[in-house]
């Protein structure tokens, strides 16, 4: 069998592929099989969730190893406790506890690197050329990364949940164990927090 | 799972909107990280097979619903599989629409995230009718770069992001022709013995 | 139980034993698929199931298993046998191993593929460990690869060290070292003794390290350029349209 012509980039798999950036809604036949143990059905949930896990992970752990590695764990655990998981529960907040769980693990366990240098990159002083001084989306970006780091944990975890992931209160209460009025308080201290690191003084 | 209408966030704050924009940005995905993630999920179904719960889950399938699944589904697959192998004979084949292809082709994504030099290559192929270049920083996957084609002269081109140092690479032309750069040194090949060509790519 | 449902039961048993048999082959080879990707779903099933041990081996011992994927798909491009790709994935994860052990527990992916790449060349564990000592930017993959870089071209391992050493000792930056390994690499290529390059294109890379230290403390000199090389005729430079 040969190809001819491929348009790039494209890929083996020419069924429409789900959209990675908003919540599944037609999980119910996939999770079933994957639970059931088909194989192909829990690889399906892995491109599901794989991309919204790896922000999470990204974004509590700021290491991308470490991420990557956290969520690979998740899965794994997901996978050991299907059995446990029923079709009536959300499969949100019941993933995000197990991958909670594995970022809180994670990030108790100090790394030595600040951070990954890809082969080729002169390690030393890579903020200082002039053009990434004028990427102004690039700053924005480690500016809310650099603002995350000084949240603790909890209120990070909790920041994340509520105003990235869009889980509701009681869904998150559902994937910390915590109450939702405890929930509430952590994002509230986390939004003032962000808010004096990040407000533009020339906002209103 | 009943769909739970979204809560009305808190208080409309536009800082926190916009962080929170800025979070919900997907990070670009590794696909070796992702392929970990199912070698270590295969991992654990070898170590541990199905819980109870989980085989249970299969007995709740009606039983003729489940024979003419496993008949249709065993005969499928069987006369799929020989199929392509009678196809795969004197060709390697690269993907297959409709296998279990859970882990889709790279895209340019991934080559673009290596943050590296372009390079541009160029070969003379004029009765090709499809080139693509493989090499380490393709993972050796020949689905990831394919060269677009100048019918006026034969030649095809591409051009690669890759990070400097030291890269071995050559092309396949129609899927089934292994071809070094005519122009480029020989690099050695001790586990195959089939040499490639060799990009040095220094930092500019 | 009524007579009805016993012989449909068995009905059932028997052609659930039916499909299992003949679907027993085929879903091996879509599990292979599933895991190794499409790229590999066509290898045979003995080699196949070989690579998902030696994976699920590497993935205990904590080992990436991304090198040893990439080496398999390498082996299924080039058309090697089963056994041959089987032997060269398992090479390279003795050799990852030996990696982990000489760099330590934190290594990167990228890092134990660079160690890895140099022990196939010819450089000793310890020469890793030499490297990892020294080394000072966050990342060993740059000075290892000019470590493999170096041996492979045939400068002796013993002297190869050395040098990757004196330049890191020197705070060379990886720019540098790329620079190093890839003008020895193009030397030999061109005919040079890998001795004379080395020697040759050292004191040139501790010239332009030096003069950077004096730039830096004040006391500039003249700097020696030490870049790639740019003519479109050398071999390994970077392509131009003709």
């Amino acid at each position: 069998m040969t190809y001819g012509l491929r348009l790039v980039p494209s890929g083996p798999d020419d069924a429409p592929r789900p959209d990675p950036t908003s919540p599944p809604h037609q999980l119910g036949g996939t999770l079933l099989e994957a639970r059931a143990g088909d194989v192909r059905a829990f690889a399906t949930l892995v491109d599901l969730y794989y991309p919204r896990a790896l922000r999470f992970a990204l974004h509590m752990l700021g290491d991308r190893l470490d991420a990557e590695e956290a969520v690979q764990d998740s899965f794994v655990r997901l996978h050991r406790a299907f059995g446990t998981y029923r079709e009536e529960d959300a499969f949100d907040p019941w993933f995000f506890r197990i991958l909670a769980n594995r970022c809180r693990s994670a990030g108790t366990r100090a790394r030595n690197h600040a951070r990954l240098v890809e082969y080729g990159d002169v390690p030393d002083l890579p903020d200082r050329s002039p053009a990434r001084q004028h990427d102004t989306a690039l700053a924005w970006r480690e500016a809310i990364d650099a603002a995350l780091r000084t949240l603790p944990a909890e209120q990070r975890e909790a920041f994340l949940m509520r105003h990235v992931e869009a889980l509701s209160y009681d869904d998150m209460a559902a994937a910390t164990g915590a109450g939702v009025s405890a929930l509430k308080m952590r994002v509230k201290r986390a939004c003032d927090a962000m808010r004096a690191l990040l407000s533009d003084p020339d906002d209103a | 799972m009943p769909d739970i209408p979204p809560e009305v966030p808190e208080q409309h704050d536009p800082v926190i909107e916009r962080i929170a924009d800025s979070l919900r940005v997907l990070p670009t995905v590794d696909a070796e990280a992702r392929a970990r993630v199912l070698v270590a999920v295969a991992a654990e179904r070898e170590r541990a097979p199905l819980a109870a719960t989980q085989r249970g889950a299969w007995r709740r399938f009606t039983i003729p619903v489940a024979i003419a699944a496993a008949l249709l589904l065993g005969v499928a697959l069987r006369q799929h599989r020989s199929s392509r192998g009678a196809a795969l004979a004197p060709v390697p084949v690269a993907a297959d629409v409709g296998a279990a292809t859970a882990l889709p082709a790279a895209r340019d994504e991934v080559v673009a995230e290596l943050a590296g030099v372009a390079v541009q290559l160029v070969v003379h192929a004029p009765g090709a009718d499809r080139v693509a270049v493989v090499g380490d920083f393709t993972g050796w996957d020949d689905q990831r770069i394919s060269m677009t084609r100048d019918s006026a002269s034969g030649l095809w081109s591409a051009t690669v992001v890759v990070r400097p140092g030291r890269h071995v690479y050559a092309f396949v032309v129609d899927d089934s022709i292994w071809m070094r750069d005519p122009r480029a040194p020989v690099a050695t090949d001790a586990d195959f013995g089939r040499p490639g060509s060799l990009l040095l790519v220094g930092r500019p | 139980m009524s007579r009805s449902s016993r012989s449909a039961r068995l009905v059932a048993a028997l052609a659930l034993l039916l499909a299992a048999t003949l679907a027993a082959p085929a879903t091996a080879a879509a599990q292979h698929a599933t895991v190794l990707g499409a790229s590999l779903a066509d290898l045979d099933s003995a080699t196949g199931a070989a690579l998902l041990r030696e994976l699920d081996a590497a993935v205990a011992r904590g080992i990436p298993t991304a090198p040893l994927l990439a080496k398999a798909r390498e082996g299924r491009l080039k058309r090697a046998s089963g056994p041959r790709i089987r032997q060269a994935v398992t090479v390279l994860a003795t050799r990852l191993d030996s990696a982990r052990a000489a760099l330590g527990p934190t290594a990167t992916v990228e890092e134990l593929s660079a160690g890895a790449d140099a022990l196939a060349a010819g450089a000793t564990p310890d020469a890793l460990r030499a490297v990892r000592t020294v080394a000072r930017q966050p990342s060993l993959s740059v000075p290892l690869g000019a470590l493999a870089q170096l041996v492979a071209n045939g400068v002796s391992p013993r002297r190869a060290t050395s040098m990757v050493v004196d330049l890191l000792r020197r705070s060379a930056s990886s720019a540098q070292l790329i620079a190093f390994g890839n003008a020895v690499e193009i030397d030999v290529a061109a005919g040079l003794p890998a001795d004379e390059s080395a020697t040759f294109r050292l004191r040139a890379a501790s010239g332009a390290v030096g003069a950077a230290d004096a730039a830096l403390s004040g006391t500039a000199t003249s700097t020696q350029n030490l870049s790639t090389p740019r003519a479109s005729t050398a071999p390994g430079s970077p392509r131009r349209r003709p």
